[in-house]
């Protein structure tokens, strides 16, 4: 895929109504805090391990949404890929690799690539996709 | 016993009472709606995977009219030119009388890739044969989506009518599969586009690093083919027409080839790529025997019946990855995978056939982005 084209983010409003989900159950969870600790301070310990209780799950709960935002989020966002195209140069046998051009074919002698070293024109050996994970990975390797 | 739940529930307040019957009420509704809502929740999911195949449909839809309208015609005539071809299908083969059958789909095969081909010079006239051919695989691509977008769609329509929880079931369980095919189908579209190998691409290449510059000739319908000489043997190295998206037809080369050497073959070797198995590695290089193609039947036929009538050993070699990397840009390992292959059938032909012997060698796939001469033209 060139690298402008498939980049998509999710629409607005399914930002907002997760957050505002989000935000409203973290909001519940701490009410059912408050109302926990208080009964606990009055020394009704029944409703205080509820509340406490409930307090936890609603957390539990928000937890679960921002991950499942977050995997939404990653669904959204398609795998970006870059394609690059090698030559080798018959010459002095010079490998080389750029960015993929319309046009380009395996086989093709290239009149516009010249050999870096030795300035003869190159072949295309290679053409082929990479994603950016791919790339970051051979970055890693020393 | 009875007397201490008798004060029990004298102690409840009336607020718990509703809770009880509120309870009990819900309990009850569940009993008799759980189903109906499981199907809406699935119903609901169908209906935002539907969107997003819709999503593909259009976009690769739009792309292509963009590319067609390049090449002779307006965006206003493409689009209402594709939308006679929407819906295109192959009646399959009456094969309640096996007799004949093969014989049968090839013509039907034959018949269909000529109304493409005619179609295709009627949508762009102004386009080269390279450029039709990919176009031609670039439509094919966008009609796959769209069957596969009607067929989602049939059985959405159906289990929210019948609400039917087994037409429901059995569409959103595919759900994550049909999607990744779709997804695949749809940056399939842009390989053909700009001209890229795809992942089927592997064998023209290695048929093409074979080759080793030879000047190939047509052998059959849109393949190539040019004798060199490895490893001391005589090697024809056979692969499809190129740099446009074309598979060519290899069962009649190869065929041909055998039976003008009145079966004088020593030994056939092919390369192809094969759907990998969850958990093998991607560009795996495996060896068998067999016609390694896959095409519907009637290649096959023809190689399997020329190899067995002249006892010439087939040779398979496969290239093992995901069927969706083979119909998209081919990903680095496999391109990576080339010498490997090479280095293969050298040593098949050092291990099967004596210095001087005749060898064919075939690289069976789409050849999308791949010439037919390591550097021929420029």
């Amino acid at each position: 895929m060139s690298s402008n084209s498939n980049k998509k983010g999710a629409p607005t409003g399914f930002y907002l109504f997760w957050i505002a989900s989000m935000v409203g159950i973290v909001l519940i969870s701490v009410l059912f805090f408050y109302m926990g600790i208080s009964s606990l301070q009055e020394g009704n310990t029944n409703d205080a391990i509820l509340n406490i209780v409930m307090g936890v799950a609603g957390m539990g709960i928000a937890v679960k949404v921002a991950y499942d935002m977050a995997k939404a989020r990653l669904a959204y966002q398609e795998e970006h890929q870059e394609i690059f195209t090698e030559l080798y140069c018959t010459n002095c046998g010079r490998k080389m690799l750029r960015t993929f051009k319309e046009g380009d074919f395996v086989g093709k002698l290239s009149t516009d690539d010249k050999c870096p070293k030795c300035g003869s024109p190159m072949i295309i050996v290679s053409i082929f996709a990479k994603t950016p994970k791919q790339k970051a990975k051979e970055k890693a390797v020393p | 016993m009875n007397q201490e739940l008798g004060i029990k529930l004298m102690q409840t307040n009336q607020s718990d009472w509703f809770s009880w019957i509120f309870f009990l009420i819900f309990i009850t509704i569940m009993q008799f709606y759980a189903s109906k809502l499981q199907a809406q929740l699935w119903i609901n999911e169908i209906r935002k995977a539907l969107a997003k195949l819709e999503e593909y449909t259009n976009d690769a839809t739009k792309k292509f009219v963009e590319e067609a309208s390049k090449y002779g015609r307006s965006k206003e005539e493409v689009e209402s030119l594709f939308k006679r071809i929407k819906g295109f299908f192959i009646i399959q083969p009456v094969t309640l009388d096996p007799f004949g059958a093969v014989k049968r789909l090839e013509h039907l095969l034959e018949s269909s890739r000529d109304h493409l081909n005619k179609f295709m010079v009627e949508i762009a006239p102004k386009a080269d044969e390279w450029k039709r051919s990919n176009l031609r695989d670039q439509m094919s691509g966008v009609l796959a989506l769209d069957m596969i977008y009607r067929i989602v769609r049939h059985y959405f329509i159906l289990g929210r009518r019948t609400q039917n929880l087994i037409y429901i079931a059995q569409i959103q369980m595919l759900l994550p599969e049909i999607l990744r095919i779709a997804k695949a189908y749809w940056k399939a579209g842009e390989a053909f586009r700009r001209g890229i190998p795809i992942g089927d691409s592997i064998g023209p290449m290695v048929a093409l690093r074979l080759m080793n510059g030879a000047e190939p000739k047509e052998v059959a319908e849109n393949i190539v083919g040019a004798e060199v000489d490895l490893e001391g043997r005589r090697a024809f190295i056979i692969k499809a027409k190129g740099p446009g998206s074309e598979v060519g037809r290899p069962g009649v080369a190869i065929e041909r080839i055998v039976e003008s050497r009145d079966g004088n073959v020593s030994l056939i070797i092919m390369i192809d790529a094969a759907a990998k198995l969850e958990g093998e590695p991607t560009a795996e290089v495996v060896e068998g025997i067999g016609a390694a193609i896959g095409d519907p039947g009637p290649e096959k036929l023809r190689i399997e019946e020329v190899a067995t009538k002249y006892k010439i050993p087939l040779h398979a070699i496969a290239i093992k990855e995901d069927p969706l990397d083979a119909i998209t840009s081919m990903r680095e390992e496999i391109a990576k995978s080339v010498d490997e292959v090479v280095e293969r059938v050298k040593m098949a032909i050092r291990s099967k056939t004596l210095p001087g012997d005749f060898v064919l060698i075939a690289g069976i796939g789409n050849t999308v982005g791949v010439g037919n001469t390591m550097g021929g033209a420029s």
